[in-house]
């Protein structure tokens, strides 16, 4: 799951947009250690 | 084989079938755009192509090599949603930038190809605003400048226009087209807005419940269409399609329909048309709105306008054109007018048909027959 900092940034709670987020992650190659490195939590799940 | 290859693609969740045996084929370079209302399966297609949803059978090739089981970061696709998906907490440069630091692109790489799509976009002196300090459309080109600057092999829109106001919305058309015809890319672009799908694509795909109904380029899809699904679906006010007879008269085929008081109406089709041997069989006659019109407002190089007088139900100026409706074969009917024709409701009218443009369908099977 994305998660933590990501979505405190976010301060919104629109699942449509958090699942494009999501989305959008698995695209562009999350690892859990960029993830981290950039506020994701733990990638994209 | 094509650049994009779907085949015999399926998708099932549970017992429940949303996307039926698929075949679609693209080069390189082409723009297809998947339409169709909602829940067709038009979106689930797109995500089965980026990887976001499992093929249940069959499969999608990219460049020639299979996709199942590949990850969508592995696919080199991009993708543009709707809902712009920026991430909140970066800039512009860094929101552009992110996927190819994912993918381990050096920093020297990663900047000049930035600048390199903020120039291309028009997005320069944004590159350091956070996405909640941007329009809509600003939001939009970055979203694209993110999938740009990955260079992939294929592009994903997945409906990218449905958030903006109808002025914006038609200049990023535009900008889509344009960038398209410069860049040359291979675009699958999923819309509901018919004219998005006339405008943008090399080809369309016509989607209804969980079946391509037609597959073929715009022109194809406006002038012949499939079937009636195809003909009401695409093209603004729709083709008319209402009830008429086969019939013979002095050697040719025409249409016989009824005006609302029930008199009869022949619309003699061109010679030589498929529908001469089947006289007495009930159709379906299709004409788009600009196939009627004003008499002088008539196509002078077709060979078969016939003039029907017909009284006006409503009359609706939409600037350029007035569309002018009444009934025949016991359907509204609607005509594409010149601007400034002189008509109003209750007057008789005559009404310049242009046979050459009518199809016709089966009632039954709702498929084109001529």
């Amino acid at each position: 799951m994305v998660n933590g900092d990501f979505f405190d940034a976010q301060r919104m709670h629109d699942p449509c947009t958090t699942h494009m987020h999501r989305k959008t992650l698995r695209i562009e190659s999350l690892t859990p250690a960029g993830a981290a490195a950039r506020g994701f939590g733990q990638g994209d799940g | 084989m094509g650049f994009l290859d779907i085949q015999r693609a399926t998708k099932s969740y549970g017992s429940v079938k949303v996307l039926h045996e698929t075949d679609i084929s693209i080069e390189e370079g082409e723009f297809l755009v998947l339409v169709g209302p909602s829940g067709c399966g038009k979106s689930t297609l797109l995500n089965m192509i980026a990887g976001l949803e499992e093929v249940t059978s069959g499969d999608i090739r990219i460049k020639g090599r299979s996709m199942n089981g590949v990850r969508p970061a592995e696919r080199n696709i991009a993708m543009v949603f709707q809902s712009y998906a920026l991430y909140p907490n970066m800039n512009v440069a860094q929101n552009i930038s992110f996927g190819m630091e994912m993918h381990g692109v050096p920093r020297p790489e990663r900047e000049r190809k930035v600048a390199q799509v903020a120039e291309l976009l028009q997005i320069g002196r944004l590159l350091d605003r956070k996405p909640g300090q941007l329009s809509g459309g600003q939001r939009q080109r970055v979203a694209m400048g993110r999938a740009l600057v990955r260079d992939p092999d294929v592009f994903l829109f997945d409906e990218p226009l449905s958030n903006l106001d109808a002025k914006l919305r038609v200049d990023m058309r535009t900008e889509i087209k344009k960038l398209h015809q410069k860049l040359k890319t291979t675009i699958v672009y999923v819309t509901h807005d018919q004219i998005e799908a006339l405008t943008l694509s090399t080809r369309i795909a016509v989607m209804f419940g969980g079946h391509v109904q037609q597959l073929g380029t715009p022109k194809e899809i406006y002038d012949t269409p499939a079937n009636m699904f195809v003909a009401g679906f695409m093209g603004s006010p729709s083709m008319n399609l209402f009830a008429a007879r086969v019939a013979a008269q002095d050697g040719r085929a025409i249409a016989v329909t009824r005006r609302a008081d029930g008199s009869e109406v022949a619309l003699p089709f061109p010679e030589g048309g498929a529908l001469a041997a089947q006289v007495g069989r009930e159709i379906v006659l299709g004409l788009r709105p600009e196939a009627i019109t004003d008499r002088d407002g008539a196509d002078r190089h077709s060979r078969a306008v016939h003039v029907v007088e017909s009284p006006v139900d409503i009359t609706e100026p939409a600037g350029s054109d007035t569309f002018v409706v009444t009934h025949l074969g016991g359907k509204e009917v609607t005509g594409r007018f010149r601007a400034d024709v002189d008509v109003s409701p209750g007057q008789v009218f005559p009404f310049a048909i242009n046979m050459e443009k009518a199809v016709a369908f089966d009632p039954k099977t709702e498929m084109r027959i001529a």
